[in-house]
């Protein structure tokens, strides 16, 4: 006796039955099943979809949220810690700005970045540019990061194949996935509409979970 | 004949022999010749570049992109500076890292725990793996003054932009690539360039890609050698069949066998040199042979003039002068030169003794009947030599020799208008070069620091790497106090910084605190480039003439590579002022012992008079530069010359007998010869080229001297 839960698209209703069945039929219907259900659970989102999902943002001047952010290290199975802040200014600032553990400023504006460490005595300030001497991978990754950051639709789009998962959460995965640094991003939306949660998965096997509070806007 | 014996010898050159040696140092005087070399022995001169043009501006990135990945997999490309990785500075970084303790000094304890915090600020932020990397090995970041030290040495004006280094104006992208290997080696890269052209070949944007540097350069000009040389092969085969069926058509077949004894004796004299010197450059086995071979033609002679007695006394005395002629350039400063000399006048002394050994059997068995035609007096060839002769006086005061090493540089026409528009960008003085051993390094280090210090000139060098021994020992003193005592700075440290940057504290260990000798091998990761066989390299960058005078007042032993190059004109400049008007004078003394006449020992240089002057006048007309290689076939023509003239003379004397035996000779000497080198007249490489037009050129003179000149000058008398 074997039991196969079944979920079917056209109810979300679960229909438990018990079935006996030989081995190879087992098989094949748990393929079968399993290809529904990751039909069911990860399906294209259109861009009608997401632009809906993603109002809040459509006709925002300025943003500024605080963020708590965890990236896991994978072959160290170390967690670190961070908390800053996020300032958006359309159409092009954003500033990211890392309070703990130690404070750490990026402003990236028109495919520049300035980066600014320390403190007191020991302050430095980087400049980079986007066009500048970094590989074109690393370029790009970074300009979806910049995409993601600033909720640039249309960039998001061109750059993302983007699947919705449960409600509110939808997964994004690089359409060049050879060019990139990133494995997949997944977004979680609260349920007022603003940006709860980005996970970032690098190829590495590294992950960053960074947990947004609910931001303060001021329209255009 | 003789262009057989450059094909036999070039077709062995083929193979890794190592008793032919193939280096540049023998163009120079010893101290110098060993400079060169060992300056392009220190992997800093192993870079070269590779040019990339696209057809279409949009996929100038995608098409660099392939090419980069392709370089970067192929490990014969030791480095390649494109999509710059920081994966492949980690072993750079880690060296550099594990020295800093004997580098400065600890920092203070608020200062260690800001950086180690501010490189935990940036660990947590998406960066590439290789980035997270370095950041555990240098949390202090000290790498960002290696990679200051880098930039400001970098003299490319070309930006770098999207991982390449792009000029706007022509589109064309730059990869600067390093091999592991001197270009002596530059084969290796034969397979690889011809891939990357490939590739390219087959990418629609792509339109083509071009390689220049001393690697690129010497695979260039090999295998454009090669090609001309097969060229050279082909046709000289049909030269050579041709000049048999003439012999035997002819009836004078049996004059091939006079080619016998010359190849012996270019032989014999190849081995004599090896015995002596341990090997022989490649240059001496392929010029030697055409030298010896001029000996044929007393073969000829003899053989025409079978009756004759007087014969063997007057190639007795050609040969003198030819052989005293190659004795004074034997005592030229460079070694080349020398062994080319010597070589040829063993070549030449064996063969004449070969063939004189065997003049009996000579006149017996390969006695040959004359053509029915002797030199008589022409008007028109008389005049023809009067004029060669009179621009053989004046142009070698108008027409100047270009004696720079250049013309060794086969370049096509598409690497020259790349490299030409690469060196206008970058270099604004060339850079001077120093070389130190593990001991004089020590005594300079200070000197140097302070002298770029004071004049703002930059400079490459260990010292400015790694300071002195006791410099080191203080600061590794005050990084023990700390590290060796009861509060390492690993304490200060959470348990989460001291997982993350445990790679850093590793090499920051009471146990690991050690000085580096300046100088001692091996060198670290980030010296390398300027280490070679217990040698150390310091290179001077100054961005003018003046800056540029300082660094040779301050160190006098610094120099360019032009200069210690232009050296090679120098000498042979000075060398031929003084060699030419001796050599010219013994052969007027020999000749004056032969003919107890001065009038016919100044004759006996007429025809070279004419040969000089059509090389002159025609190079001069044509634009073809005089070189070194013309100087050698010059040398080349005064011999055979000389020996025509001789010749010449002996038949306008009746010392030999048979005036029609003696042109026949003539004829047949002059002419296999120019047959010999017309096909290096076809040759793409300049020094095969140069060789070739002076040889043919020359011998048409002293044709019209020995012919036309020498009967009309003899008769009118």
């Amino acid at each position: 006796m074997h039991r196969i839960i079944l979920v079917t698209r056209k109810s979300s209703s679960l229909l438990v039955w018990w079935v006996p069945m030989k081995p190879y039929l087992l098989v094949f219907l748990l393929v079968f099943f399993q290809t529904s259900l990751q039909s069911a659970s990860q399906r294209t989102v259109s861009e009608t979809e997401l632009s809906e999902k993603l109002k809040l943002y459509q006709k925002i001047k300025t943003l500024k949220t605080n963020f708590h952010q965890t990236k896991h290290v994978k072959d160290l199975d170390l967690d670190l810690q961070s908390e800053g802040s996020l300032v958006l200014i359309r159409p092009e600032r954003v500033v990211w700005k890392i309070k703990k553990p130690s404070p750490t400023e990026l402003i990236l504006e028109n495919r520049k970045i300035e980066m600014t460490s320390g403190e007191g005595s020991n302050k430095k300030t980087q400049n980079f540019s986007l066009d500048g001497a970094m590989d074109p991978a690393i370029t790009k990754s970074l300009l979806s990061m910049i995409a993601w950051l600033k909720l640039d639709l249309a960039a998001i789009r061109d750059a993302y194949t983007i699947y919705g998962l449960e409600k509110d959460t939808y997964q994004c995965v690089p359409k060049d996935e050879k060019g990139s640094v990133f494995k997949s991003l997944t977004l979680s939306l609260h349920s007022k509409g603003h940006m709860q949660k980005l996970l970032i998965e690098e190829k590495s096997g590294d992950h960053i979970e960074i947990a947004f509070d609910e931001p303060k806007i001021t329209l255009n | 004949m003789r262009v057989f014996l450059f094909i036999l010898v070039f077709l062995s050159l083929k193979s890794p022999a190592a008793w032919i040696d193939k280096s540049e140092a023998k163009f120079f005087p010893k101290d110098f010749g060993e400079k060169l070399t060992l300056f392009k022995s220190f992997p800093a001169f192993w870079w070269n570049f590779a040019v990339i043009e696209s057809k279409d501006p949009q996929s100038k990135l995608e098409i660099a992109g392939l090419l980069c990945d392709a370089m970067k997999a192929n490990p014969v490309f030791y480095s390649v500076q494109c999509k710059p990785d920081p994966a492949t500075f980690l072993p750079v970084i880690e060296d550099w890292a594990r020295d800093l303790p004997g580098r400065s000094p600890p920092l203070s304890d608020k200062l260690f725990k800001e950086r180690m915090t501010e490189s935990l600020g940036k660990l947590s932020l998406p960066i590439p793996k290789s980035l997270f990397q370095l950041l555990r090995l240098d949390p202090l970041q000290s790498y960002e003054e290696l990679k200051s030290h880098a930039e400001s040495r970098l003299h490319l004006a070309l930006p770098l932009k999207q991982g390449y280094f792009q000029d706007d104006e022509t589109g064309r992208i730059l990869i600067p690539f390093q091999t592991g290997f001197a270009p002596e080696k530059a084969q290796e890269l034969e397979e690889p360039f011809a891939s990357l052209r490939q590739m390219c070949a087959q990418e629609p944007g792509c339109k083509r890609i071009v390689f220049f540097g001393p690697h690129a350069s010497a695979l260039e000009n090999k295998s454009q050698i090669l090609r001309d040389m097969g060229r050279v092969s082909l046709s000289g085969f049909f030269i050579l069949g041709f000049i048999l069926f003439f012999l035997i058509y002819f009836k004078r077949g049996k004059l091939a066998f006079l080619f016998l004894p010359v190849m012996g004796s270019a032989t014999l004299a190849a081995f004599t040199i090896f015995f002596f010197n341990g090997n022989i450059h490649g240059l001496t086995l392929s010029f030697g042979p055409g030298i010896i071979g001029m000996v044929i033609d007393y073969g000829l002679q003899a053989a025409f003039n079978y009756k004759s007695r007087h014969v063997w006394k007057s190639n007795a005395f050609g040969f003198l002068t030819t052989v005293f002629c190659l004795l004074v350039i034997a005592n030229s400063q460079i070694p080349l030169l020398r062994e080319v000399m010597y070589f040829s006048i063993l070549g030449f002394a064996y063969g004449f003794l070969i063939l004189f050994s065997l003049r009996h059997q000579i006149a017996k068995k390969l006695a040959i009947t004359a053509h029915p035609f002797s030199l008589t007096y022409a008007p028109w060839l008389y005049r023809a030599s009067l004029v060669c002769a009179a621009l053989g006086l004046v142009l070698p005061f108008i027409v100047s020799p270009r004696l720079d090493f250049r013309q060794f540089d086969f370049q096509t026409a598409q690497t020259k208008e790349v490299a030409e528009w690469f060196y206008k960008k970058s270099f604004r003085e060339p850079p001077l070069f120093e070389i130190d051993t593990k001991e004089s390094l020590s005594v300079s280090a200070e000197k140097r620091n302070r002298f770029s210090q004071n004049s703002k000139v930059l400079f490459e060098s260990p010292s400015l790497y790694l300071p002195t021994f006791e410099v080191q020992n203080r600061n590794l003193l005050q990084w023990k106090k700390v590290q060796c005592g009861p509060h390492p700075l690993s304490q200060r440290l959470t348990p989460q910084e001291l997982k993350l940057f445990d790679p850093f504290l590793k090499t920051i260990e009471c146990t690991q605190l050690k000085a580096r000798l300046l100088g001692e091998p091996p060198p670290p990761r980030y010296m390398q480039h300027l280490y070679r066989e217990s040698k150390w390299l310091t290179l001077w960058f100054p961005k003018d003439g003046e800056e540029s005078a300082k660094v040779k007042e301050a160190f006098p032993a610094a120099q360019s590579l032009g200069e210690i190059i232009s050296i090679f004109p120098k000498i042979l400049t000075q060398e031929l002022q003084w060699m030419f008007p001796v050599s010219i004078s013994l052969i007027i003394v020999i000749l004056f012992l032969y003919y107890h006449s001065l009038l016919h020992s100044l004759l006996a240089l007429f025809p070279f008079l004419c040969g000089l002057g059509m090389v002159l006048s025609v190079s001069f007309l044509l634009n073809i530069p005089l070189t070194f290689m013309s100087l050698i076939a010059l040398i080349m023509v005064l011999g055979f010359s000389v020996d025509y003239a001789v010749f010449a003379i002996d038949s306008e004397l009746r010392r030999l007998e048979n005036p029609q035996a003696t042109a026949s000779g003539l004829a047949y000497a002059s002419g296999t010869t120019f047959l010999g080198f017309l096909p290096l007249l076809f040759c793409s490489h300049a020094v095969l080229f140069q060789l070739g037009f002076a040889l043919c050129m020359g011998l048409l003179g002293t044709v019209v001297g020995a012919y036309g000149g020498i009967p009309g000058l003899m008769r009118k008398r």
